[in-house]
């Protein structure tokens, strides 16, 4: 059984601790422009407002009561936060979300964890596409203050982490606060439920099998809970806009065209899930590119190359399976299969969950595994190639560059977004008064209005705007 | 024949890690260009709050209005930020260029358009810029006649060299 080059055993050669150097480089690139971007208005003043109110205590116990939505621990997470912040959000939220970024860029190499300098050269490309990949756009651009999807990013990683190790009694306790945790986050935590199981069905035994009992009977507990205890039930078509064929649709829209059956509206919105993790498109339901080449003649955008990107990513990962078929059927995995066939099973579960509605962000977890998986295929890929005659060998190298230089456009393209998204925050709190006015939202509480006024003094004069970018790729990446 | 080798193995290596590599190294490279002060692919910072109306930057003029600028005064703005010909103008004057009736909005709320004569010189610059939606936001309280064209003949009057 091959377990090169991904290794169950510590690095120890020069190039595998280089990789944790070079993700050092990213972590610090992406937390420089993380750092300009103020705490948002829309979707954060309000949630910060919301709680302050009362104990911590009676926060979590009101949210075990809201309707569609079962997220106590997302509440908690703010309300820590906003005890620790004192009058300083801005450092507090900030720099929780720098934090956050640079743990999974550590997890990702914790679970990736390559060797050799073959192993080791895919690394770039896979955290370019861990942080270039669209999925991953919405984990950083916003925050609720806290971006409650990095949390489920971690928790999924940090799964994988655990299932991947040898066999440890605390990881099955870890496993099982890590489930709770997640779970009473977000929708979407249930996902970590997804890695364990995918990981222990491939042999991963980090988690025993009376662990993975005990995530079977949580994963139960939860839908008990959820469903007959608190009939807290799920969100339905008038909750959110969702995008549909080349344009995106409001929930009236939605409601006026699938509200008699909208189980076709169900499965476009799960296939386009899949469908964006492997070929970058359609986005959010909405079929950008293709739109782009048909009605606007415009074929290499910011989202063209995003959709190569995925497409050729897609290819090395098939081409990893495969290579790796015999080994599979006779279920023979080793480390790099797991990671793999985790990304299959996360891809999937990811998508059956995201039938409501579609967006990207909602789409992170399969997202991150995407990145993680075409790490592992791509160090395949370069291993195979320097022994394969000149021809095919050329063919790989030319692959290898395009998927690359497709990676590293999008990965600045991420940078450019959170600059962009700087710019748009920072006007949203200039102009945050009208904004109230057009909503028709009073502040009056005096500790609202003192946070509102110190969040604006944060946004606009303590942290004011960078220089504005100019120049004609500028403008072509603010397509993306 | 194969690709076996210390060039071929190197070549693929590189052609794998080396763009996503360079973009690290260029989103650094900017990082520490802009903490030393000079920010890369830019114009450079609004030099007074003149360029940052005419830029259409709220959080910018809001920031220098609170700190005490002056809307009114008459600045030098850079001929790329509005246009070769608007070189000279108040802030208030260059927030008519930026298109943005938001920002006028600003001004308003921040009471730097309380001056009825500004407000009306805004007004009917407005008209003559062709921007309705500050014209119809200011003709909202101001219904005086404007004389055609004249308030932006005197700023690039005041601006030709």
């Amino acid at each position: 059984m091959s377990t090169l080059p991904f290794s169950e055993r510590a690095p120890q050669d020069l190039s595998s601790r280089a990789v944790y150097v070079y993700g050092a480089m990213v972590a610090a690139g992406l937390g420089y422009f993380l750092l300009d971007l103020p705490v948002q208005v829309t979707d954060s003043y309000g949630n910060m407002v919301q709680a302050q109110q009362g104990t911590l205590w009676d926060l979590i116990y009101r949210e075990f009561y809201q309707r569609a939505y079962l997220r106590p621990l997302l509440w908690a997470h703010i309300r820590v936060l906003l005890d620790l912040a004192g009058n300083s959000y801005f450092w507090t939220f900030r720099g929780w979300h720098v934090a956050q970024v640079a743990l999974l860029i550590a997890l990702f190499l914790a679970v990736v964890r390559p060797r050799g300098a073959t192993a080791a050269a895919a690394v770039p490309v896979g955290l370019a596409a861990l942080v270039g990949m669209h999925t991953f756009a919405g984990t950083i651009r916003e925050a609720f203050p806290v971006n409650t999807f990095m949390t489920i990013l971690l928790c999924c990683y940090g799964a994988a982490a655990i299932s991947l190790g040898p066999p440890r009694w605390w990881r099955d306790a870890a496993a099982f606060l890590l489930f709770v945790f997640a779970a009473l986050t977000v929708e979407s935590g249930l996902l970590v439920w997804v890695v364990f199981v995918a990981a222990w069905m491939v042999g991963a035994r980090g988690v025993s099998r009376w662990g993975i009992v005990a995530q079977c009977l949580l994963l139960a507990g939860y839908f008990y809970l959820r469903f007959v205890v608190l009939e807290v039930g799920a969100p339905g078509l008038e909750e959110r806009s969702s995008g549909y064929g080349f344009s995106s649709r409001n929930p009236a829209d939605l409601i006026a065209s699938f509200g008699g059956n909208p189980l076709p509206f169900y499965a476009y919105n799960v296939v386009s899930s899949v469908l964006t993790i492997f070929f970058g498109e359609p986005r959010a339901g909405v079929w950008i590119t293709v739109r782009d080449a048909m009605t606007r003649q415009e074929y290499v955008t910011a989202t063209s190359v995003l959709a190569l990107a995925c497409t050729l990513g897609t290819l090395v990962i098939v081409g990893y399976v495969w290579r790796r078929r015999r080994e599979w059927l006779a279920r023979r995995f080793d480390r790099g299969d797991q990671i793999v066939f985790v990304f299959f099973g996360v891809t999937a579960a990811n998508a059956v969950i995201s039938y409501p509605y579609t967006k990207d962000v909602i789409m992170s977890p399969a997202g991150i595994f995407f990145a993680a998986a075409l790490t592992v295929a791509l160090g395949d890929l370069l291993r195979k190639a320097q022994t394969a005659p000149l021809v095919p060998a050329m063919a790989s190298g030319a692959l290898v560059m395009a998927l690359s230089t497709a990676w590293a456009v999008a990965a600045v393209a991420a940078h450019y977004g959170l600059r962009y998204a700087a710019v748009q925050t920072r006007a949203e709190w200039a102009y945050v008064d009208a904004w109230f006015e057009r909503e028709h939202q009073v502040v009056s509480e005096p500790s609202a209005l003192a946070m509102k006024r110190r969040l604006q003094d944060e946004a606009v004069r303590l942290h004011p705007m960078r220089p504005p970018l100019q120049g004609d790729w500028i403008e072509w990446l603010e397509g993306n | 024949m194969t690709a076996t080798g210390g060039a071929g193995r190197s070549l693929l290596l590189w052609l794998a890690a080396l763009p996503p590599a360079l973009a690290t190294v260029g989103v650094l490279w900017f990082s520490g260009s802009e903490l030393a002060g000079r920010t890369p692919f830019s114009i450079g910072p609004p030099a007074n709050i003149a360029e940052a109306a005419g830029l259409g930057s709220g959080a910018e003029v809001l920031r220098l209005l609170r700190a005490g600028h002056d809307p009114y005064v008459v600045l030098p703005i850079r001929r790329e930020i509005i246009s070769s010909t608007v070189t000279k103008a108040s802030a208030v004057e260059a927030a008519v260029w930026s298109r943005r009736v938001q920002l006028v909005e600003l001004l308003v709320r921040e009471g730097a358009l309380a001056d009825p004569q500004q407000r009306h010189h805004v007004l009917c610059l407005s008209r003559d810029v062709g921007v309705g939606d500050i014209v119809e936001y200011l003709g909202k309280t101001d219904s005086a006649p404007c004389e055609s064209g004249s308030a932006q003949a005197a700023v690039q009057a005041r601006s030709a060299p």
